[in-house]
């Protein structure tokens, strides 16, 4: 963003023109970010990444469009949006809940299932007086790879930037536990998905992991049993997780609730949510993973958060 | 001695510039004792300044400026506690901005103006794109008893997907970006005057043009404030015509030129349409 005007100018670069003279200066591309451009983000300032993870379907890029949509209306959870390097990116995923797409009912993209994630770059200043600006990465990566994650810890292992996220937010679809038939595999799913991260041995001990029970209107409609298949299953998840994550919290939300619910409960889902996933840790507070060098197979972006602590390190006195 | 001065006027196609320039033009040639910036003397070529001013003065829909028409004016001006300036104005077309969104480049030239830039104007027009999203228009519609089915469009027709383009993006979206374009390229902080074009249009509103943005563009509103390190803006509701061109012509013929412009900052009204320009070369 603006603030690294300098280290963004040498980015840039210039194509040259037939006279030799340079003819055009390239900005930035706008779109998701690769693990290239999410690392030239983190080299310049302190970003916090939150990974949503979840099956296909759970919620994760309706989660990431809702949290743009909503600071493109104002204000979001104690924000103020101060840019981003991604706006066409958020603006794509955005496309079907708008009525330029000609599409008569919200709904979003599914992630294109590729090799790596891509990242959303959101710069955020709190909207209280003498707040300074934030980074925040969130992940985009399709719920097929969180499949393949849960099925083999090799493929697990290759999710990467999990050692570096400072949230991890699990999602169980909520409308998946609103349909009897399909309601205990969604608990399976999540639960399943988060024994792999921790099997692999790819959450940090301080990093914060989320349960979010997704679409919570859809399971509000669903009737009482459905409310109480969530409860039950949140109990399971908390005795069966709690013991290896202190950190571990629960939440519900409804990032696009259907017109008809009462949505202003379920709106402050979503805020206090990203309030959670954003919470900075005390100043000074070095992580666990900070403490000894970056694992060697790690890929780039990975390693950013070394990086950065080297660069701090590096500039004490 | 004279300062150099270098004023950019960025924004999309239609929004204002060029109208803008001639307005300015007219008003500074007239040597009106009652603008913050005067005259002190004339440019070298003045073609295209009175070319556009002439089409202005008749109430006609100014020329818009295309990749092919982009001109560079300069003027020689001074103000009451600002001192006397060589002001250099590029007129550069809507179509370069657009350009810079879908292509991602911008001309070494253009960089090279942002690089020089002593202020920037910033013009939206107030016909914005706001990007409505379905979920807030159909819970209007749940609010107001809209009885659309699913899957259905207004007409009853099952309706087929449009694929994203950047043409779709909502207004403040491409304004931020081109602001966010501007502070990369930028070696200082950056004095952003805003423009709302076409105010006539909006002031029934009975809304200050700031108050106007924070409610048609509240993403924009909220990178403006929150970057305050970095850029320094101030919104003004400018009516360059004074009305709208043809349907408005007969009457404002009618009256005097200087009188057609209409400048709104905060709560003042004048007719002053140097403001912006005296904004960005205040001494702070």
């Amino acid at each position: 963003m603006a603030d690294e005007l300098d280290t963004d100018a040498k980015e840039t670069t210039t194509t040259t023109g037939a006279i030799g003279e340079p003819a055009f200066v390239d900005l930035f591309a706008g779109t998701a970010l690769n693990a290239a451009d999410a690392d030239a983000v983190t080299l310049r300032s302190p970003v916090q990444l939150v990974v949503l993870s979840g099956a296909e379907g759970s919620g994760k890029t309706t989660a990431l469009a809702s949290i743009y949509e909503r600071l493109s209306q104002g204000p979001f959870a104690g924000f103020q949006f101060s840019g981003s390097r991604s706006l066409l990116g958020f603006e794509e995923v955005c496309h079907l809940n708008r009525l330029a797409s000609g599409s008569t009912e919200p709904d979003t993209a599914r992630t294109v299932r590729t090799q790596d994630a891509a990242y959303y770059h959101l710069a955020l200043t709190g909207v209280a007086a003498g707040e300074r600006r934030r980074h925040v990465l969130m992940s985009a990566v399709s719920g097929e790879l969180f499949r393949l994650a849960r099925n083999s810890r090799e493929d697990c292992e290759r999710l990467t930037f999990l050692h570096r996220a400072d949230a991890i937010v699990v999602l169980v679809d909520g409308a998946r536990l609103a349909m009897p038939e399909q309601r205990t595999n969604a608990h399976a799913d999540a639960s399943g998905i988060l024994e792999s991260f921790l099997d692999a041995k790819m959450v940090g001990a301080s990093c914060r992991v989320e349960f979010i029970f997704s679409k919570l209107d859809r399971v509000l409609a669903a009737g009482q049993s459905a409310l109480a298949f969530l409860n039950t299953t949140e109990k399971k998840l908390e005795a069966k997780f709690r013991p290896r994550l202190p950190n571990l919290t629960f939440r519900k939300i409804a990032a696009r609730p259907a017109p008809s619910s009462s949505s202003g409960e379920l709106n402050d889902g979503l805020a206090d949510a990203f309030v959670s996933w954003t919470a900075l840790e005390p100043r000074g507070a070095m992580k666990p993973w900070m403490q000894s060098a970056p694992p060697s197979d790690a890929r780039e972006f990975s390693k950013f958060g070394w990086r950065h602590f080297e660069q701090i390190e590096g500039a004490k006195p | 001695m004279s300062n150099p001065a270098h004023v950019l006027l960025i924004g999309l196609p239609g929004s204002g510039k060029t109208t803008f320039l001639a307005a300015l033009w007219h008003v500074l040639e007239e040597r009106s004792s009652t603008t913050s910036l005067k005259l002190t003397g004339l440019s070298v070529d003045r073609t295209y300044l009175n070319q556009i001013a002439e089409e202005w003065r008749a109430c006609s829909q100014v020329q818009r400026t295309n990749l092919q028409t982009e001109e560079m004016v300069v003027l020689h001006v001074d103000g009451d506690e600002l001192g006397a300036f060589d002001l250099t104005v590029p007129d550069l077309s809507g179509e370069a901005f657009e350009q810079q969104l879908t292509e991602r480049k911008t001309s070494a030239h253009h960089d090279e103006l942002v690089q020089r830039a002593t202020g920037v104007i910033l013009f939206v027009h107030p016909d914005v794109q706001k990007g409505t999203q379905l979920t807030q228009a159909r819970r209007l519609e749940a609010t107001i008893g809209g009885d659309t089915q699913e899957g259905e469009g207004a007409d009853g027709n099952a309706s087929a997907i449009l694929p994203w383009s950047i043409e779709k993006v909502p207004t403040q979206v491409k304004l931020i970006e081109l602001l966010q374009f501007l502070l990369e390229r930028a070696p200082r902080k950056v004095r952003v005057a805003m423009v709302v074009s076409a105010w006539d249009l909006v002031e029934s509103l009975g809304v200050t043009p700031h108050e106007y943005v924070s409610r048609e563009m509240p993403m924009l509103r909220q990178f403006l404030d929150s970057n305050s390190d970095l850029l320094e803006h101030a919104v003004f509701g400018v009516s360059a015509q004074g009305g709208s061109i043809p349907a408005d012509k007969t009457a404002l013929l009618a009256i005097d030129a200087l009188e057609r412009i209409q400048v709104c900052q905060g709560d003042e009204d004048s007719h002053d349409i140097t403001k912006p320009i005296a904004w960005l070369l205040e001494k702070r």
